[in-house]
């Protein structure tokens, strides 16, 4: 009660700047972060303005002519916006119920190996395809699936798959591109739930084993509720990315036959913007794709929290 | 048989020889040093990996040494990074502080309204009074070319009688105004299957059809017909139809959208038959050419589409898998076999590249002379061969003046032949090819024989020219609307072939593009392409 009264008393800059006395050390160490938020990050947000212009980079950026919101109508008036709304959702949930557990369950499967060696090796293995480029990876895999690729053999042998090239097949396109992510990336995204269970108090699962629980049962009672704040944390960050899709990929593995199904935001504004270095509206579409992205944050940030008391703030 | 072919070529070589001495015009030459005051120059010019990997900029590279020896001036770099997207060039244009000289393609591709908006927002200085006085050689060169058909100098000189191409690339006489891209077969199976080589439709559908039955596993390799702008220039297959692959074209006159044409829909429903029985390969929509010339050199494919110089590899290639391996160029097919086809791609000189003087530059008329001093028949040279001097021996010369490059440069110890090219000879500071080596690379008797073919009552005279300019509202207006359309037609046109839209919804398909503004962009094109017209007659 006291400390309340004392805060209503002082103004926060003056409780501030007492901090800043008391621990000088510690803001020392804080600032260089905050400067690069500051230059990096904040700075340049002025540069959204020219989502509001009609952008000639010859022009210094604030005598540019202004055009209110024309590009963002422009958005939202083309008659791809819902197909490519649609498709970037899709494929980002997707990604969210197949390529996401991926990661936790290989996490769990590794921390089940009993070899140190053999872990680390797995471990490492697993990264590899991350560090590939995205160009690489693309080219093998428009080779792998054309009407004599190697994959295409396979799937033909075993699913009986018409043999074509798969990647001109509308259908394909989305498994064949959450199949790809999911290999290239569940190594590299489960570092972050193997850290969280080297954390866990190698006691409990001593006690579990005493009480006569198996192995599953342990998953289940210990490995899995002590990781499950890390797994809330990244889900809500997964969620808020839910608009962002990636161009790089996409543009190198899709084609006029499969835009129905492949063609993404991001993909949509490259090949505007290539045509008419239209800087304006991918500045627009940039803008409103975060907007809806920090909707996104908040809702699942709020539920969580409601839910399961595990979030962000 | 090869004898004779060898003796028949020995004989058209040295015919062409004659021909081309005769056809030698007068000399070029200027007068050196062009400064003895050091004068400094600013260039923005391109670097590329292989000589951002030995030089830290241009100033190292020896010809560019010897051109400053040569010159007296002083020439320094602005270089954009590799692979530039155009951010570097947009951020130089914004900051104000640009070089004496630009040479680069994107005043002419990107700027809004080209190199004459350019002079209009005081980027860029207006030389037409400078050249007469100062660019004797190239003033020189334009007529030489331009031979009174106006093709030349409408390039040279903008709409507003500008001249926006000062120092653009010609091409040597050798392999100017010829059709580079065309379509070939294996000469071996045509022969081996009892088949003549086709130039109709239809005998071109019985050949793969034939090539099919006999197991050739691609009959015909294609490339993606949108995005190899190699292919869907040259119009094969579409322009026996009268149309173009995704363009404006002339019908009597008049701009119009291939797309519209019924031709279109006939070449459409046509695909859509050779789609229906496997003549097209599956892979098409992935390849590009490249993948197209692998498959057809390594035996796989029957025919493809290719850049002429692509000959020599493909032969090499395909005789080390099979002895028998023989290319014929064809005919580009058409309905009927005496049919004229009007929409080829003939290469003439002039590209999007020339040299630019900013507002910066302190010295035009000496800016002006360097951009002549290119233009001179030994500087022509030195930048195609090197300076061929004792520390870089480029090049010998036989008594009878040809040139060949050296083991200096073919099995230089350090870098394979390529990146020799790019570090000891400089095609970025070359106004004109060199005859003498394009007439090295073009030597085949099947690459004589493809060019032969490929204009074969072929010319494009329905054609646009891709030098019209548009101004800076049109340009705006126009690729608002066409990137709309382009975004909806490719992916039609592709489902219409490939049978995945029924060929009942072509006349909506057309609607469609109606309805998108094709109509107006019709009417910014031919606009710009009168005033295109008319430049010459100024």
């Amino acid at each position: 009660m006291a400390h309340r009264t004392l805060n209503k008393r002082k103004p926060w800059y003056k409780l501030l700047w007492q901090n800043i006395l008391k621990y000088p050390q510690l803001y020392l160490m804080a600032l260089p972060v905050l400067l690069w938020y500051i230059v990096f990050q904040y700075g340049p947000m002025y540069g959204l303005i020219i989502a509001f212009q009609r952008y000639v980079p010859s022009k210094p950026i604030l005598k540019n002519q202004f055009v209110g919101m024309k590009n963002f109508m422009d958005f939202l008036a083309d008659p791809y916006f819902i197909r490519v709304l649609r498709n970037t959702l899709v494929i980002n949930f997707y990604l969210l119920i197949f390529a996401f557990p991926a990661a936790i369950i290989f996490a769990l499967l590794l921390n089940e190996l009993r070899g140190a060696r053999l872990k680390k090796l797995t471990q490492t293995v697993t990264y590899m395809p991350h560090f590939i480029s995205a160009m690489v990876i693309c080219g093998l895999a428009v080779d792998f699936f054309k009407a004599d690729g190697m994959l295409t053999s396979i799937l033909v042998s075993a699913l009986g798959v018409e043999k074509t090239n798969l990647l001109s097949i509308k259908d394909y396109f989305r498994p064949i591109y959450v199949a790809m992510q999911i290999w290239q990336e569940t190594g590299w995204d489960s570092i972050i739930f193997v850290a969280a269970l080297s954390g866990i108090d190698p006691t409990l699962y001593e006690a579990a084993v005493m009480d006569g629980a198996g192995r599953f049962k342990r998953v289940w009672h210990i490995t899995l509720p002590s990781i499950m704040p890390t797994i809330i944390i990244l889900l809500i960050l997964r969620i808020g990315n839910m608009m962002t899709l990636g161009w790089e990929k996409i543009v190198l593995l899709y084609n006029q036959m499969t835009y129905e199904t492949a063609d993404v935001i991001s993909t949509y504004v490259y090949r505007r913007g290539l045509i008419q270095f239209d800087y304006s509206f991918s500045a627009a579409v940039g803008f409103f794709n975060s907007i809806v992205n920090f909707l996104l944050l908040i809702t699942a940030n709020t539920l969580s929290r409601k839910v399961n008391e595990t979030s962000l703030w | 048989m090869t004898k004779l072919t060898t003796r028949l070529f020995c004989v058209l070589m040295a015919l062409m020889l004659c021909l081309s001495c005769t056809a030698l015009a007068a000399e070029k030459q200027t007068e050196l040093p062009l400064s003895t005051k050091g004068e400094k120059l600013v260039i923005y010019c391109d670097f590329n990996a292989s000589q951002s990997s030995v030089y830290s900029d241009l100033s190292e590279h020896p010809v560019i040494k010897q051109m400053m020896e040569e010159t007296g001036l002083t020439i320094e770099f602005m270089h954009p990074p590799v692979n530039d997207d155009g951010t570097f060039f947009n951020t130089t244009i914004a900051s104000g502080e640009w070089p004496d000289l630009f040479y680069t393609d994107r005043f002419h591709t990107t700027y809004p309204g080209g190199v004459e908006g350019a002079m209009d927002d005081g980027i860029l200085v207006n030389v037409n009074e400078l050249v007469p006085q100062y660019a004797p050689n190239f003033l020189q060169m334009v007529e030489e070319y331009d031979e009174g058909t106006g093709y030349i100098k409408n390039g040279i000189y903008g709409d507003n009688g500008a001249i926006v191409k000062l120092g653009s690339m010609f091409l040597a006489p050798y392999v100017n105004a010829r059709v580079h891209y065309g379509p070939v077969v294996r000469a071996d199976l045509l022969e081996k299957y009892g088949l003549e080589a086709p130039v109709t439709l239809d005998e071109y559908t019985n050949v793969l059809r034939t090539f099919k039955e006999n197991g050739v596993e691609v009959p015909l390799a294609l490339c993606n017909i949108f995005s190899q702008s190699g292919f869907y220039n040259s119009n094969f297959l579409s322009s026996a139809f009268g149309v173009t692959w995704n363009d404006f074209q002339l019908v009597d006159g008049k701009v119009v959208y291939s797309m519209m044409q019924p031709g279109y829909k006939e070449m459409v429903a046509f695909l859509n038959g050779w789609a229906n029985e496997g003549l097209i390969d599956r892979d098409s929509v992935n390849r590009s050419l490249d993948d197209c010339l692998t498959v057809f050199q390594n035996g796989k494919a029957g025919m493809t589409v290719y850049h002429n110089s692509n000959t020599t590899t493909a032969l090499k290639v395909g005789q080390t898998i099979d002895p028998n391996y023989e290319i014929v160029g064809l005919l580009f097919p058409r309905k009927a076999a005496e049919d004229q086809l009007t929409l080829a791609r003939i290469v003439y000189s002039l590209n999007n590249w020339s040299w630019q003087i900013s507002q910066s530059c302190e010295n035009p008329e000496l800016a002006v002379k360097f951009i002549d001093y290119l233009h001179d028949d030994d500087t022509r040279l030195l930048t195609a061969w090197g300076p061929g001097s004792e520390e870089f021996p480029t090049f010998v010369e036989d008594e009878n003046g040809m040139r060949t490059f050296t083991d200096f440069m073919y099995e230089n110890p350090k870098y394979d032949f390529t990146t020799a090219r790019q570090l000891y000879t400089l095609n970025t500071f070359q106004v004109q090819y060199d005859d003498m080596m394009e007439r090295q690379q073009y030597y085949l008797p099947q690459q004589l024989a493809n060019w032969e073919s490929w204009v074969t009552r072929n010319s494009d005279a329905d054609k646009i020219p891709s030098l019209v300019t548009m101004n800076v509202d049109e340009s705006r207006e126009y690729s608002d609307i066409m990137s709309k359309v382009n975004n909806y037609v490719e992916e039609q046109v592709y489902a219409f072939i490939f049978g995945q839209a029924s060929m009942d919804d072509y006349d909506a398909f057309v609607k469609q593009i109606e309805n998108l503004g094709i109509a107006r962009a019709c009417e910014i094109k031919q606009a710009a392409y009168d005033r295109y017209i008319a430049r010459s007659a100024k």
